[in-house]
């Protein structure tokens, strides 16, 4: 029976992370009074509309108020990413259009705000070594992210 | 409903002038038929009839009022053979028996009390009744009472949520559909409603019954999906000291990247009671400590309890008082770890033992103390009364380091009942019930509000009355109906109130000794808890929103169900059921600027349908023991048309015990199939849904009154959850010594 049993255990397995990680450097800090939290979120395409930015469907946990660096991670399904954005919101504001700013996103020059840069992820696999900097002194709005974004 | 109770008073009006008629008495003594010894709590009861009685400790019985003639007399008890006899009952005469009993170990005639408020048979009761009793609840070496009430037919544990046939899921420990009675008194928490399963000490229980279906009519709130009663021992005749000794560790984890531990992990508690009669004064005194390193990282735990037990008095007249208090203090941890939120070389998507980085020193302390005073008293005519005071306390704190949450319930509760044998054909039921909590707690306060002075409070106030009425040789109809009153004051705003009417249908055919028909159709409601109203708080990535506009839940619950004893050796009960719930409160989650957010809310109608067949089995000289059992489930929320979260479709408990010259060899299997929904985490690749198989494996050497035992729990090292990145306990091994001087 013990051998039956065994047979049928189909219980819970290691899964491998799936999903995006790298290291998010503080080129400045941001207050922390003024800080509800601090996220990276991926988007499949480069948003065009309040709408679709304001449609967060992969973002990383909350990531510390000071710096200098912070690892962090945002699993994500299998595909290539356009954009991955340093998001800041603010404390006792829930009109996310008001409250969300950009703090800086992943560029292939390794600037603040420099051009998006796509990367792929493979299916259970981990594309690491996509660092981003953030700058919380140059922090742009939904409204300047749109016209910076191509 | 209101003429339904009028039409059920004036009946039982009419039938007290019945009472007065001649009538005869039967009295006697049961016995084993193989020993002579006197065997107590046997359930004696005159077919065709409700008179019924419980033989007491010498096996001694008396039955009054019995009518006139040749009647049919059944003798029931756990062990023994089901026996009838037909006797002469003579008017205004007194018939004395001796009663042998043949014994026998198919599971029948277990003593239940909570299915009608009265002592009966477990095959009498209207409802489905499984009942543990104390052998049977130390088998698996248990840790808490919870740990033995696994092993039930049709239970399963969801979390900390106790799930009675599909009827709970799970509510975040808010809030549960089972009442909690311990000796027949409330004691679910005053400010969750949850229970607490370590406020009872193992070894002083006697039995644990467990009530299936609705049982508002009787109960009121809480008792929508059932009822589970914990009796607790009378204290003996002779002085007893028992000593339990139990240590164990766990293995290491089915999977060699989980490991996270470079030590044994292990756990051992020591319990000590002491029973004896001081004169007329029957006294039991119990302490216990444990202490557990868990499984999990911060999944330690310790644990310390005391009980005292005081009975005065005889089975006609009984004063008891029985007070507990229990401390908890445990690694409070909510979720496992997954990727970037603790630091795992092996980069998995998650450690299903370890925890976020930040939730490593997240702590619980919880106290519940509670005392309660019950009085008992046979009047010399057909009248028995039962009164009750209590009082129970639950305090406790969480630290998740940078929030301290705490909250303080008093609960005090009254009840003064009458039992009333009007006639042979009717036995009345009729009490009133009352409760008050007092709550304090900063989980009220809000996110970002100030602190307020606001007091919250919940009344409740309950009148009852059921009637069982003998009809005929074969059928007993048992009707009951409750109104509550509830009312809870917190919010000015929009503090919740409400009055409910809860009727109750049963019948009973019994067309011998070995068979019954039930069947019931009763109505069940569950008022919110304080903190499903109230609760304001974000901790630990968790945001919870109050709702004081919630309105109670209501069911309304079936059964049909055939017990039969097929042969000597085999006992068969299936039964069918059906609960339809509406204003079901299910906690709402939605996900909102990366937070948990969870509103308790009045948002489902829903229906839960099912099928449950139980086998108990005694083979070769009572040397084999058994019993399979199978529920299914087929639960829908109506209005999305979607399965209930949380409940599996398929539950089986399959046990087998052997015994030969005092080794006792125990083999337990549990599985419940995946859920097909839950309700926060519902990425299957990150938190797949797996079945529940749980093989727990035992042996026990008794040597006259000690008892060595050895168990290995979870003996697949099967990894599971019930509920998301919670893992359930890996493999572990557990030795006991059970001294008894």
């Amino acid at each position: 029976m013990l051998a039956f049993l065994a047979a049928c255990a189909d219980g819970l397995e290691p899964v491998p992370f799936q999903g995006v990680s790298g290291i998010l450097t503080y080129w400045t800090e941001p207050d922390s009074a003024s800080t509800d939290w601090i996220r990276l979120a991926a988007y499949p395409e480069l948003p065009q509309t309040e709408l679709e930015l304001l449609g967060f469907l992969a973002y990383s946990d909350t990531l510390p108020r000071q710096g200098p660096t912070a690892p962090y991670v945002v699993p994500l399904e299998p595909g290539r990413y356009e954009w991955l954005v340093v998001v800041w919101k603010e404390r006792g504001n829930d009109n996310l259009l008001e409250a969300l700013r950009a703090a800086g996103w992943y560029s292939a020059d390794a600037v603040v705000f420099g051009a998006p840069a796509s990367f792929l992820v493979a299916a259970d696999s981990e594309t690491a070594g996509i660092d981003v900097i953030a700058d919380f002194e140059r922090m742009k709005t939904i409204a300047e992210v749109l016209e910076a974004l191509p | 409903m209101r003429r339904l109770a009028l039409c059920l008073g004036l009946a039982l009006w009419a039938a007290v002038p019945a009472a007065a008629q001649q009538t005869g008495t039967v009295a006697g003594r049961v016995v084993d038929g193989t020993t002579g010894e006197p065997v107590a709590t046997a359930a004696v009861r005159v077919a065709g009839t409700v008179l019924l009685t419980i033989a007491d400790d010498s096996g001694r019985f008396e039955l009054r009022g019995v009518p006139p003639g040749r009647r049919r007399l059944w003798v029931e008890r756990i062990g023994y053979a089901p026996r009838e006899l037909e006797i002469s009952v003579g008017a205004g005469a007194r018939a004395e028996l001796e009663i042998a009993l043949e014994p026998r170990a198919v599971a029948l005639g277990s003593v239940v009390v909570a299915a009608t408020k009265r002592e009966l048979s477990a095959r009498d009761a209207p409802v489905s009744v499984a009942v543990l009793e104390d052998d049977e609840l130390r088998l698996r070496v248990p840790a808490t009472v919870a740990d033995a009430v696994a092993y039930a037919p049709s239970v399963q544990f969801v979390g900390e949520n106790i799930n009675i046939r599909g009827s709970s899921g799970y509510s975040r420990g808010t809030g549960t559909r089972v009442l909690f009675l311990l000796d027949g008194v409330p004691a679910n928490a005053g400010d969750s409603g949850g229970i607490n399963w370590d406020i009872v000490p193992l070894t002083e229980v006697s039995r644990v019954e467990v009530v299936k279906g609705a049982g508002s009519a009787l109960y009121g709130t809480s008792a929508l999906g059932g009822v589970v009663n914990v009796v607790t021992a009378e204290p003996p005749e002779r002085p007893i000291t028992r000593v339990r000794l139990r240590g164990g560790f766990y293995d290491d984890p089915p999977q060699s990247e989980w490991i996270w531990a470079n030590q044994t992990l292990g756990y051992y508690s020591a319990e000590a009671s002491h029973g004896r009669h001081l004169g007329p004064l029957g006294v039991w005194l119990r302490g216990g400590w444990g202490t557990d390193d868990g499984f999990r990282e911060n999944g330690d735990l310790e644990r310390m309890n005391a009980a005292l037990r005081l009975r005065l008095g005889g089975a006609a007249d009984t004063l008891s008082l029985f007070g507990s208090w229990a401390r908890e203090d445990y690694g409070a941890p909510l979720v496992w770890c997954t990727r970037g939120q603790c630091d795992d070389p092996n980069g998995l998507a998650f450690q299903p033992l370890r925890v976020p980085d930040d939730a490593r020193d997240d702590r619980t302390r919880s106290d519940k103390g509670r005392i309660h005073l019950t009085h008992r008293r046979r009047w010399s005519g057909p009248l028995s009364s039962f009164e009750r005071l209590s009082f129970q306390r639950n305090d406790w704190e969480s630290d998740f380091g940078d929030q301290l949450v705490w909250a303080v319930a008093d609960r005090y509760g009254g009840e003064l009942r009458l039992g009333w044998q009007t006639a042979s054909w009717l036995f009345l039921t009729l009490g009133a019930e009352g409760a008050y909590t007092d709550i304090e707690s900063n989980l009220f306060q809000g996110v970002g509000e100030e602190p307020s002075d606001t007091d919250y409070d919940i009344r409740e106030l309950a009148v009852f009355a059921q009637g069982e009425l003998g009809l005929g040789s074969w059928v007993t109809l048992t009707a009951g109906v409750r109104t509550d009153i509830w009312r809870a004051r917190g919010d000015t705003l929009a503090d919740p109130s409400t009055s409910e009417l809860s009727p109750r249908l049963g019948l009973v055919i019994a067309p011998d000794a070995l068979t019954r028909v039930r069947a019931s159709v009763g109505r069940g409601f569950r008022a919110p808890s304080a903190s499903e109203l109230y609760t304001a708080t974000r901790v630990a990535g968790f945001e919870v929103e109050r709702n004081p506009s919630l309105q109670p839940e209501q069911s309304w619950a079936g059964e049909v169900g055939i017990q039969r004893l097929l042969t000597s050796w085999l006992l068969l009960d299936v039964a069918g059921f059906y609960y339809d719930f509406e204003d079901l409160i299910e906690g709402d989650t939605l996900f909102s600027e990366g937070a948990i957010k969870i509103r308790f809310q009045n948002l489902a109608k829903a229906r839960v349908a099912g099928l449950e067949a139980l086998a108990r089995m005694s083979l070769f000289r009572e040397r084999l023991q058994g019993h399979i059992g199978y529920t299914f489930l087929d639960t829908e929320d109506k209005s999305t048309g979607e399965p209930l979260a949380y409940r599996p479709e398929h539950l089986l408990t399959a046990s087998g015990t052997l015994l030969f010259r005092g080794v006792e060899i125990g083999v337990d299997y549990r599985y419940a199939s995946a859920f097909e929904r839950v309700q926060v985490f519902t990425d299957t690749r990150l938190d797949a849904l797996v079945p529940m198989r749980e093989l727990d494996v035992g042996l026990a050497y008794r040597l006259g009154r000690q008892t060595l035992r050895f168990m290995v729990d979870n003996a697949l090292n099967y990894a599971y959850t019930t509920i998301e990145r919670n893992l359930q306990p890996i493999r572990r091994y557990t030795a006991a010594l059970e001294l008894e001087f």
